[in-house]
């Protein structure tokens, strides 16, 4: 007779079992390393961006094998040579698309700021915001110079900010609204056009004296012979008080940014 | 938190109706698990405010923000409790329990996957400005004036002068926006990219959905859903301000409605229940509200509910499935109608006017550009570093999916798929802008709209070939 057993038996863990599970917590020690890399993204910046390759290509690699796990061989070896052709390359497809998700996706969570960053280096600095001119694509002011705008212009204002830059100003407008307003985008494209399509603006603006700036002074001997329809158009709306602000924006020449305020001719340089 | 639990708050507002609508709408089904209700309610949710914004803004000519948050509390209150007093009405369950086999933590691990991506966007979101064009231009400007001003007839609104373009575009988003600024009194941008974000998720998930419910086995479904975690980051806008869903494009939320409205007809030709229809014809309305490609959305599946309801009705009567595709796109204009009377209103804008460029002299023209249009487009699609391989696969499937068609099997797919892309680039061939820039800034943003339906495509593909119907 034999003795009763207590408890109940352990059922037998065979080598495929064994093998799925040292998998399984091999992924999730792969992810954790991830989770990791996005908090704190110590291998790029301690070891370079090779190591956070290899980390990925590691979870694709050891993925795969998991996944041969999965795979119902049973079924395969029963199938007809029309769906073993169509499981095979499914499950090549898969594995391929799978790499790509991997390394594509991981690559750009792990590239891109963290938390810490920010925290580090302010809101608008942790994003890199492309200003270089003439690629065709829609550019946008310096946000930190956006907000300096917003910052600067008194929320209590109607009147209207005649916005003169390289770049868009969707941005500004979206902004200030609803506090402040900018000008007609025909009076920009005026002055647009009168300078023959470029954005220098050397020689028009002085930067270090912005209250001196021709752009804005009604007497300024230089403008009728410049821009006249714009300069009539300035001056009139100058006279009834709808421009109340000028901002000079210069993606390439920082230092020649500036927020000008009409009424009083204070300047405020940005850079 | 002063950002993000109003928005969260704001959310639950939405999906309340929504989840009385879903319940409403699925009357029949046993239950409704997590995987089905959560997409449905969100969908639903963003149109009733949807709809109910653009009926006052159609009738009172603004919008009462504080009667909008009462009606939304009024459609949960009322659905909830009438489906939950009356029988045939599913319950509301979780998600589908996982198979208890092998690969039981290959799924758990695969979701833990699919959470870490979730919470990498939302930090993204929540961190990162507004800084596309669209965001800053488009929808988040014109949220912040129907916050402010409650209305679309205003100078602010219409007036070119104001550096505001693209003043009778479709605003669902702005609509949903505009709802939370208005109740924090301030514009919360950090929440409206909670909110734009949420639209993601919510495309997983009804893909998972959808591929379960054609048959796919879970580990498959979640498999098949891989190549949609690179989206956010397939876009002209995301690549370049590295703000992915964040910046402000609103191509993935269009995406999320249009996915919704194709797969649920598809799915009905194959199912037949009424709620499947009524969801794609809802979301087809809503994609007329969201982009003005939703029109394209609602046209593709009309051609592609003719050509199923004439070529395999089925078990139903050919007068039947024939009535059933008549009414299918004119369930989708009557959801739209408040919101295309309201439209009609607004000032046009020229820039984008591609029916009025549609002469013979256009057409004409246009024909010299289709080459360069099958080009660039089609070299951007096979760079598999950024679509991964589903646009070739895609392409190379097309063949023998051509043989399903002559079958007359299989084909729903490809009879929305096909035409949506022929309409598109029939409009860059006619477009007034300049091509270059017209291809370089929508032809990306374009084709994430279609990317879950063609990675659906792909995975329908292989599953109605190897799973017995």
């Amino acid at each position: 007779m034999t003795e009763p057993v207590a408890g109940r038996e352990l059922a037998p863990i065979g080598k495929a079992r064994h093998a799925r599970l040292a998998l399984d917590v091999a992924i999730a020690v792969l992810l954790a390393a991830m989770v990791l890399s996005l908090l704190v993204r110590w291998p790029v910046y301690t070891l370079g961006f090779k190591l956070l390759r290899y980390q990925h290509e590691a979870l694709f690699a050891v993925l795969c094998a998991r996944l041969l796990f999965a795979v119902p061989w049973q079924r395969m070896a029963k199938a007809s040579w029309r769906e073993k052709v169509l499981l095979t390359a499914g499950g090549i497809l898969c594995l391929a698309m799978l790499r790509q998700a991997v390394l594509f996706s991981g690559w750009n969570i792990a590239t891109e700021r963290t938390l810490l960053d920010q925290m580090a280096f302010g809101r608008w600095e942790a994003m890199e915001v492309r200003a270089d001119v003439g690629d065709g694509h829609l550019l946008y002011p310096d946000p930190a110079f956006v907000e300096r705008v917003v910052a600067e212009v008194p929320a209590s204002t109607d009147s209207r900010i005649l916005y003169l830059g390289d770049q868009r100003p969707f941005i500004l407008a979206h902004q200030l609204y609803p506090r402040a307003l900018l000008a007609p985008p025909r009076l920009q494209q005026l002055l647009i056009d009168a300078m023959g399509g470029s954005w220098q603006w050397t020689g028009i603006v002085d930067p270090l004296k912005p209250e001196e700036s021709p752009l804005i002074l009604p007497s300024d001997p230089k403008l009728p012979a410049i821009v006249p329809e714009w300069q009539a158009e300035v001056r009139s709306l100058i006279a009834q008080k709808k421009i109340g602000w000028v901002i000079y924006y210069d993606s390439a020449w920082p230092d020649r940014r500036f927020i000008h305020r009409i009424d009083t001719h204070a300047a405020a340089p940005v850079e | 938190m002063g950002t993000i639990l109003p928005a969260m708050l704001y959310l639950a507002l939405l999906f309340l109706p929504g989840i009385a609508l879903a319940r409403l709408l699925c009357r029949g089904e046993q239950r409704l698990p997590a995987e089905w209700w959560l997409p449905l309610s969100f969908a639903l949710g963003l149109g009733v405010h949807a709809v109910a914004c653009s009926l006052c803004l159609l009738i009172l000519g603004a919008i009462p923000w504080i009667g909008i948050y009462l009606f939304h509390a009024t459609v949960a209150v009322a659905g909830l409790w009438y489906s939950s007093a009356r029988p045939g009405f599913p319950t509301l369950d979780g998600f589908t329990p996982l198979p208890a086999d092998a690969n039981r933590n290959l799924l758990r691990l695969l979701a833990l996957v699919g959470i870490v991506f979730f919470a990498t966007l939302y930090h993204n979101a929540i961190t990162f400005p507004f800084t596309g064009y669209d965001g800053q231009a488009i929808w988040s400007f014109k949220a912040a004036i129907l916050a402010h001003e409650g209305t679309v007839y205003t100078p602010t609104f219409v007036d070119p002068a104001r550096v505001h373009y693209h003043r009778n575009y479709p605003i669902l988003v702005p609509m949903v926006l505009a709802g939370l600024y208005r109740a924090q009194g301030a514009v919360n941008e950090p929440g409206a990219r909670v909110i734009l974000t949420t639209f993601f998720p919510m495309l997983v998930v009804a893909f998972f959905a959808v591929a379960r419910r054609l048959g796919a086995a879970p580990l498959v479904a979640a498999l098949a859903a891989v190549p949609l975690f690179s989206l956010p980051w397939r876009n002209d806008f995301g690549e370049r301000d590295g703000g992915v869903l964040g910046s402000g494009s609103i191509d993935l939320q269009f995406g999320f409605f249009a996915f919704l409205s194709v797969a649920c007809f598809m799915i009905y030709w194959r199912e037949g229940r009424r709620w499947q229809w009524w969801i794609g014809a809802i979301c087809g309305g809503l994609c007329v509200m969201t982009k003005s490609e939703g029109l394209l959305v609602v046209a593709a599946t009309a051609f592609a509910n003719f050509a199923q309801a004439i070529l395999a009705p089925g078990q139903y009567t050919r007068r039947a499935v024939l009535l059933r595709a008549v009414a299918a796109p004119v369930a989708a204009i009557a959801v739209a109608l408040p919101w295309l009377l309201v439209q009609s209103r607004l000032p046009n804008f020229y820039d984008e006017d591609y029916g009025g460029q549609l002469n013979a002299a256009t057409i004409a023209a246009g024909i010299e550009r289709l080459p360069v249009i099958l080009q660039v487009t089609g070299a951007d699609a096979a760079r598999v570093w950024k679509w991964n391989y589903i646009w070739v696969v895609f392409a190379a499937l097309m063949p023998f999916a051509a043989a399903g068609w002559l079958r007359r099997k299989d084909f729903f797919l490809d009879a929305c798929l096909l035409p949506w892309m022929a309409a598109c680039i029939f409009v860059y061939t006619i477009s007034p802008l300049n091509l270059a820039f017209h291809l370089s800034t929508s032809s990306a943003r374009l084709m994430s709209q279609m990317a879950p339906l063609v990675v659906l495509r792909i995975l329908a593909f292989f599953l109605e070939r190897l799973t017995p119907r």
